[in-house]
């Protein structure tokens, strides 16, 4: 690389459920602007990587750096707050709430600095932000449905913009597509672009064409370890992977 | 929005308002029954933000409002503080126990708070009982003679009852529609979700918890400057289990329900209580036809139906 510092590393970081080792000795490298895939079958750990370094999960070993500040111990909305975002495997949006409120939710953890904006906030600027968001991913038009009613896909895309809400540095997508129609999965793919020319990119995905158009590097795991780790012609090249995933498919 | 805003505000300003005029035209009996109302509604106003707006039940909120009454009734009969520091202190009281409760307590969530709650409730209970030499456990004491003569007088009665309710009413509505209001909700909604958006769950639980308690001890406190009794049974459970219902009759998450719940309850065992001795019979029907058929309560359902403009 050109001299560039890496916006996220980890070094030897494990994390065991019980006996059961889930994630052990990942050490990962992800440079500002990448988007980034991580594949691997069911059950490889990927989840659990994105959790410990968004802050749902506590490692059991190793450590995580963030900026080259060490982060491994730090609260998950202070992550937040230094720019980690992370939208859910399992959709989590505010079901009984409208799409603006949701996304006035996340739009208003960027502007509140300081007691006196507990109580009141540039509602303008809040506004300003909530339609950009919502205009990215192409829901501003329901901004006053309750997020429960929408269909699946949009409920997807609505968590996608509760995540730029949040002006993430590094925003980590899990399985963002699962469930999407290929014409929804098209339009997603064209968001995630857009999104990568202002912020870092982590993809947990399944479908490989999804993954092969978008990452610039792809990350692959099996059994909770890292098995292969380059750019896209060297990933489906190589047999290893070939054997623990593709030829799965 | 500002449309909004607007109405809310007249509407909110003319409760207060209409509270205060119907003292001119009230009788002598229900003039002393609104002005209890409005306390044990300030009751149930701080309840309500806890259980409506952040998800929370507590089955001890009693201890907040003992404590209340407790440090303004021991502070006048025993160190002959004034009326005024006798209510600052109950306050204080209030808010130092929500706030040390609440470190521990909102370590748990859900089923497990409230049963914290519940036995946090009845140790207070316990301890009002246990030191009865001072506190002259289930019996109480009474304060008259120690305070100044003008809390006698009803028309002072009323609207000092008017002055501490109208405070505790606008700061939650103040709190509501605010960003802190939100954020309050989403916890309510999904706690998970707001922790990864990057909000301290915790900290925000904690804020509630101790703005809750300070209302029910603000209640207690000038509960006991005005009815000139404190006692035990304000710290029984059954005075934890009142404001729930309040607050479940009026609407939880209404702004206006609490009011409107405590309103409507203390006339239904008035008005029934003249006719039957069995009057909690049909205290207890009127709960169940409502949480069957109008489960969101008074104000809930006329916000669901009518008005979704309603805070």
């Amino acid at each position: 690389m050109t001299g560039q510092a890496p916006l996220l590393v980890t070094e030897g970081l494990g994390r065991s459920f019980g006996g059961l080792s889930a994630v052990s000795d990942v050490g990962i490298e992800v440079m500002p602007g990448e988007i980034r895939a991580i594949i691997g079958p069911n059950g490889a750990g990927k989840t659990t990587l994105v959790g410990m370094v968004c802050g749902r999960i506590r490692p059991s070993r190793g450590r995580i750096f963030f900026e080259g500040r060490d982060i491994t111990r730090m609260a998950p909305w202070n992550r937040v707050g230094s720019g980690i975002v992370y939208t859910f495997q399992i959709t989590s949006i505010y079901r009984s709430l409208s799409d603006n409120d949701n996304v006035v939710l996340a739009a208003q953890r960027r502007l509140m600095r300081g007691p006196a904006s507990w109580l009141r906030l540039d509602e303008a600027t809040l506004g300003v932000r909530v339609d950009q968001a919502l205009g990215t991913v192409g829901l501003a038009e329901h901004r006053d449905r309750r997020a429960g009613e929408l269909p699946y896909g949009h409920q997807r895309l609505l968590e996608v913009a509760m995540g730029l809400a949040l002006e993430p540095r590094l925003l980590i997508l899990d399985e963002p597509t699962q469930g999407l129609s290929e014409h929804d999965i098209a339009t997603f793919c064209e968001r995630v672009r857009e999104i990568a020319s202002r912020a870092t990119v982590m993809l947990i995905e399944h479908n490989m064409s999804v993954v092969l158009s978008l990452s610039s590097r792809i990350t692959v795991m099996d059994q909770g370890r890292i098995i292969a780790d380059g750019d896209p012609a060297s990933i489906e090249a190589n047999p290893e992977v070939q054997r623990a995933y593709l030829g799965g498919l | 929005m500002t449309g909004t805003r607007m109405r809310v505000l007249l509407l909110h300003l003319g409760v207060l308002g209409a509270l205060f005029v119907a003292q001119f035209f009230l009788g002598e009996y229900h003039h002393t029954n609104v002005a209890r109302i409005m306390l044990l509604a300030t009751y149930a106003v701080g309840y309500n933000l806890l259980l409506g707006y952040t998800g929370l039940m507590s089955l001890g909120h009693a201890m907040f409002f003992a404590a209340g009454m407790y440090g303004t009734g021991l502070g006048v009969y025993y160190l002959g503080l004034g009326a005024f520091s006798g209510f600052t202190l109950g306050v204080l009281a209030a808010l130092v126990l929500a706030a040390v409760f609440g470190l521990f307590a909102l370590r748990t969530s859900g089923v497990s708070f409230l049963i914290v709650t519940m036995m946090f409730g009845q140790a207070c209970y316990l301890t009002i009982l246990y030191f009865n030499e001072i506190t002259l456990g289930d019996q109480g004491f009474i304060l008259s003679g120690k305070l100044p003569e003008a809390l006698v007088i009803s028309g002072v009665k009323y609207n000092v009852a008017l002055a501490v309710f109208a405070v505790c009413f606008a700061v939650s509505v103040v709190i509501v529609r605010s960003p802190i209001g939100r954020i309050l909700v989403a916890i309510r909604e999904n706690e998970e979700r707001t922790r990864l958006l990057g909000y301290n769950t915790y900290a925000y639980k904690l804020l509630a918890l101790v703005v809750s308690g300070g209302m029910a001890g603000a209640a207690g406190a000038a509960y006991a400057l005005l009815f000139s009794y404190v006692g035990a049974s304000f710290a029984a459970i059954l005075f934890s289990i009142y404001p729930l219902l309040w607050t479940l009759l009026g609407g939880a998450g209404t702004t206006l329900g609490p009011l409107l719940g405590t309103g409507v309850m203390f006339y239904l065992v008035d008005v029934t209580s003249g006719w039957t001795s069995a009057y909690l019979f049909v205290v207890g029907g009127t709960l169940v036809l409502l949480v069957l058929f109008f489960p969101l309560g008074i104000m809930g359902t006329v916000r669901a139906r009518l008005a979704r403009w309603l805070p």
